[in-house]
């Protein structure tokens, strides 16, 4: 009988994460106001499986697969699988090509690489910042190619394909006749203690690339640095977003983390102008602002607290980057309101 | 054909061989706890890792470790493999958070 042998240059790894926060949060000053309330809330919890194979010749294949899972509930079957970063690449001297279901460039060099919360809890910039995460995307059905760095530069590439593509007769604003796709790419710049990017990204017939609206097309434009200098790191971002039928809007955060030994301090401060449909009396306006303490127990656990605040003017658009309380909540001028405290466990 | 070089070939294997044996019995000794153990090398004593402490920098941990024999990364920690064990860093700050040896 022919026996299984080990495959040399087989390498594979299971990792996950789960985190969850307590929080108390309300929003008042709307036209609907969401009275105060405790909430437990689950913050991208995470479970994945990442296989490589040497190939020879500087060439690499790999897999990986990554859901989701809420751990705090299963409310509206939310619980669904490999709703992560997932897909087959292969790696070489050449970059990395690769295609499935995973973040676009435009949100690995503008939200992830420097918001200090890793997009994760009420405190993300996101609910202000790029176009209130229309473009902090996982795109399904993507490609991507990643080239090597040089010279401390790196590009970043990805386009979806359009199988969501309606051959009805055309009705603007609507799905029918819509062809959504996306196209995304980045430019980023590392140095040392310096990081720095531009990035691009282009939704056609699409909102948020997740509303398929045709005649709506939507553009990013964004920059974003980082610079470490000793226990401190400052960091920022800056887009400009326009979408058919609206104002550009405009928006940024800076953020300065603090690290000393097991103990970090959070302080960010994130704005939003304009972005509502042209002609409007009033252009939604926003501005907010968050604090965070991190205790690292060691690899594998750490404890958040947050508190975070949003005053959005009347025509309220802005909302926490995760569990938002909800367009109901800040339509009229609701401002969001939260404070939270929990474990994050890393594997 | 029997030639002086043939015989040169078989002493040298020989000698390779009792070689060979030489160092198993040793090996031996050691696994069993015979005195013969101390003679064995002792295990590197890994320099720098009694320095390590929360939230270094890469750049501090290489100044420690030195160079990694192998980086991993998956999508939340990033690891550095050294013959003495793994130095963990978390993957958005890129600080060091915890080692296994």
């Amino acid at each position: 009988m022919a026996q299984l042998k080990p495959v040399p240059g087989f390498e594979w790894s299971l990792y996950g994460r789960v985190f969850l926060t307590v929080e108390q949060v309300e929003s008042k000053g709307g036209t609907s106001e969401l009275s105060s309330r405790t909430r437990v809330s689950d913050n991208s919890s995470l479970l994945g499986v990442r296989a490589e194979k040497d190939l020879g010749g500087g060439l690499k294949g790999w897999g990986q697969l990554e859901t989701g899972f809420k751990a705090d509930d299963t409310a509206g079957g939310t619980n669904a699988f490999a709703t992560r970063n997932s897909g087959v690449g292969v790696q070489g001297s050449f970059g990395n090509f690769f295609f499935g279901r995973w973040d676009t460039p435009f949100k690995i060099s503008q939200v992830l690489a420097v918001d200090p919360f890793g997009d994760l809890t009420i405190a993300a910039p996101s609910g202000v910042n790029v176009r209130q995460t229309g473009f902090d995307n996982r795109a399904n059905n993507i490609i991507q190619y990643w080239s090597p760095v040089m010279s401390g530069f790196q590009l970043r590439l990805g386009m979806t394909s359009n199988e969501g593509k309606s051959d009805a007769a055309a009705v603007a604003g609507t799905a029918a006749g819509a062809n959504p796709r996306l196209y995304s790419g980045t430019v980023e710049w590392t140095a040392g203690p310096f990081y720095a990017s531009i990035a691009y990204e282009k939704h056609k017939d699409s909102i948020g690339n997740v509303v398929a609206t045709q005649g709506t097309d939507e553009t990013g434009k964004g920059i974003s640095a980082k610079y470490t200098l000793g226990a401190w790191q400052l960091s920022g971002q800056y887009g400009v977003y326009d979408r058919t039928g609206t104002d550009n809007q405009k928006s940024g955060a800076i953020n300065l983390l603090g690290t000393f030994g097991v103990h970090q301090a959070i302080v960010s401060y994130r704005t939003s102008k304009d972005g509502g449909a042209t002609g409007s009396a009033t252009q939604p306006e926003c501005k907010a602002w968050a604090l965070a303490y991190k205790y690292l127990f060691d690899r594998n656990l750490d404890f958040i607290a947050v508190l975070t605040q949003i005053d959005n003017n009347s025509a309220g658009l802005c909302d926490f980057g995760q569990n938002g309380v909800g367009a109901a909540a800040i339509a009229g001028g609701g401002d969001p309101h939260g404070v939270a405290a929990g474990l994050r466990y890393t594997f | 054909m029997w030639s002086a070089a043939a015989a040169q070939s078989s002493d040298d294997r020989i000698r390779a061989l009792e070689s060979e044996v030489q160092s198993l019995k040793k090996r031996i000794d050691a696994l069993e706890g015979r005195k013969e153990a101390a003679a064995t090398p002792p295990p590197s004593d890994c320099p720098g890792w009694d320095r390590l402490r929360m939230s270094l920098t890469q750049a501090e941990v290489r100044g420690l470790l030195g160079e990694p024999a192998k980086i991993e990364s998956t999508p939340v920690q990033i690891k550095w493999r050294y013959p003495c064990g793994t130095a963990y860093f978390d993957i958005d700050t890129k600080r060091f958070v915890g080692y296994e040896r």
